[in-house]
């Protein structure tokens, strides 16, 4: 159905033009490359809110820069164009994860600030930000007084329990700071078993620093793509002072006391999400996810050190 | 609301509600006879435009966030040599591309060249499931962008050597 109105829709091409836009209309829903906010609509227009901000020509977002500590990605940059940086440049999982964001025409659209903000669900690049340390730049617009501030903050920092990111309307990510010093071994993969697109998604993020072959770090990263998300410390610290990759015996302890954990949790998560967790992890323990996979070089980054 | 872009190489002005889609305005208001809606939801792609150089289904995208922008739909390759080849490839190969698909499908293989005259296959894997229609399967379709690679690729040395 048409809007019964025709929305104010403002584009700014600079931050300080986002400012004066954002004061005067303190209510204005943000809209990036609007792959998810323009989908549900009739055949000839977009259903938006009363006011609209489209952020997608701001210069000051759509920059990348960076040195041998940092990456530093503007939050209208688009996925494809993070992809062009190349293998060699972005995070392994965080490469993996923009590769396999929707179809060629999306990821031409789709922002890396979209994704991570999109508030209804936790779509994929925030965990990945979330396990490689990454932070956010974030400009609040105080409309009252009519001035502006920056902060730095870690994407963990933002994060709630579902792992939806709590910003309030008058912010804005501007840049994401990724370190390059990343992990060992990287991995990301989503299943949809069901091949149903709506439920039963899993999603398994997993990253480990390894020193002569044992692992010194480890994290895990669960998610059903939509609000429910789960990392648990605990579960990490179980696996940290092992040889890597895991052998068979080894393998069936990793697996009991994955039973064990999990056995605790089963009222947070479906079975098939606890299925879904113990399988991939164990795979990846055993390198069986990394060995079966073509792109090697993508999964396992061993530093040059 | 008066919005400005370029359109096949041609300045456009055109008054139009900042939050109607792009396909609409480029099908109704301005008449390009390529473009088809069916999904409205950016997956069938058969809207498929050049939205500054890169493929996006415009009606995703609302007329808003065109200003300033460069739109170039398969009306743009009319009478190129791009095209010509292109009708080669299709064919000296087996496949029959259906009317339904042709012009986002034939403008989805015109953008990979546009790139790289030598694709590689992950280039030619990103580019064949982007239009959604069952006339051809991708093997078909990869089966056409190497045959067309081919094509450009002889026409470029010939025009070297000329």
């Amino acid at each position: 159905m048409q809007n019964q109105y025709t929305p104010e829709i403002t584009v700014p091409f600079t931050l300080n033009d986002y400012v004066d836009a954002r004061i005067r209309y303190p209510d204005a829903t943000l809209v990036a490359g609007g792959t998810l906010a323009n989908v549900n609509n009739d055949d000839t227009h977009i259903f938006l809110p009363r006011h609209v901000i489209v952020i997608n020509q701001i210069a000051e977002l759509k920059k990348i820069s960076g040195d041998e500590r940092f990456l530093e990605i503007g939050s209208a940059v688009t996925i494809n164009e993070i992809l062009d940086l190349g293998k060699k440049i972005i995070p392994a999982i965080l490469f993996s994860v923009c590769s396999n964001l929707g179809s060629e025409k999306t990821r031409n659209m789709a922002t890396i600030g979209g994704n991570v903000a999109y508030n209804p669900f936790v779509l994929d690049i925030t965990p990945a930000l979330f396990l490689l340390n990454g932070e956010v730049e974030i400009l609040t617009v105080h409309t009252a007084t009519r001035k502006k501030s920056t902060r730095w903050t870690l994407i963990s920092h933002l994060m709630n329990d579902s792992g939806l990111l709590d910003i309030k309307i008058n912010e804005i990510f501007v840049r994401f700071r990724i370190p390059m010093e990343t992990y060992s071994l990287q991995f990301y993969e989503k299943n949809n078993p069901l091949l149903n697109s709506i439920k039963d998604v899993f999603i398994f993020y997993a990253v480990a620093e390894l020193a002569k072959e044992v692992i010194t770090n480890i994290k895990f990263l669960y998610s059903d793509g939509k609000n429910f998300l789960f990392h648990s410390m605990e579960l990490n610290s179980l696996f940290i002072g092992y040889s890597y990759p895991f052998l068979t015996k080894e393998l069936e302890n990793a697996g009991n006391l994955l039973d064990t954990f999990f056995s605790n949790k089963e009222v947070l998560a479906s079975r098939f999400f606890i299925y879904q967790a113990k399988m991939l992890t164990l795979k990846f323990l055993s390198q069986q996810i990394i060995i079966s996979k073509t792109e090697q070089k993508l999964i396992i980054r061993h530093h040059s050190k | 609301m008066l919005f400005s872009f370029i359109l096949n190489g041609k300045q456009i002005e055109v008054n139009s509600e900042p939050h109607r889609r792009l396909s609409s305005l480029l099908i109704d208001v301005l008449k390009i006879k390529s473009l088809q809606t069916n999904c409205q939801s950016g997956y069938c792609g058969s809207c498929l435009v050049l939205l500054k150089g890169k493929l996006v289904s415009s009606c995703l995208v609302m007329v808003a966030q065109i200003v300033q922008s460069e739109i170039r739909t398969i009306e743009n390759f009319e009478n190129s040599h791009e095209l010509e080849l292109l009708s080669k490839a299709y064919r000296n190969t087996s496949a029959n591309i259906c009317s339904y698909c042709a012009a986002a499908k034939s403008l989805s293989i015109l953008s990979l060249f546009e790139k790289t005259l030598t694709p590689s296959s992950e280039d030619i894997g990103h580019i064949t499931p982007i239009v959604q229609c069952k006339c051809n399967s991708e093997e078909q379709l990869k089966e056409i962008i190497n045959e067309y690679s081919k094509l450009m690729r002889d026409y470029h040395a010939k025009s070297i050597h000329s």
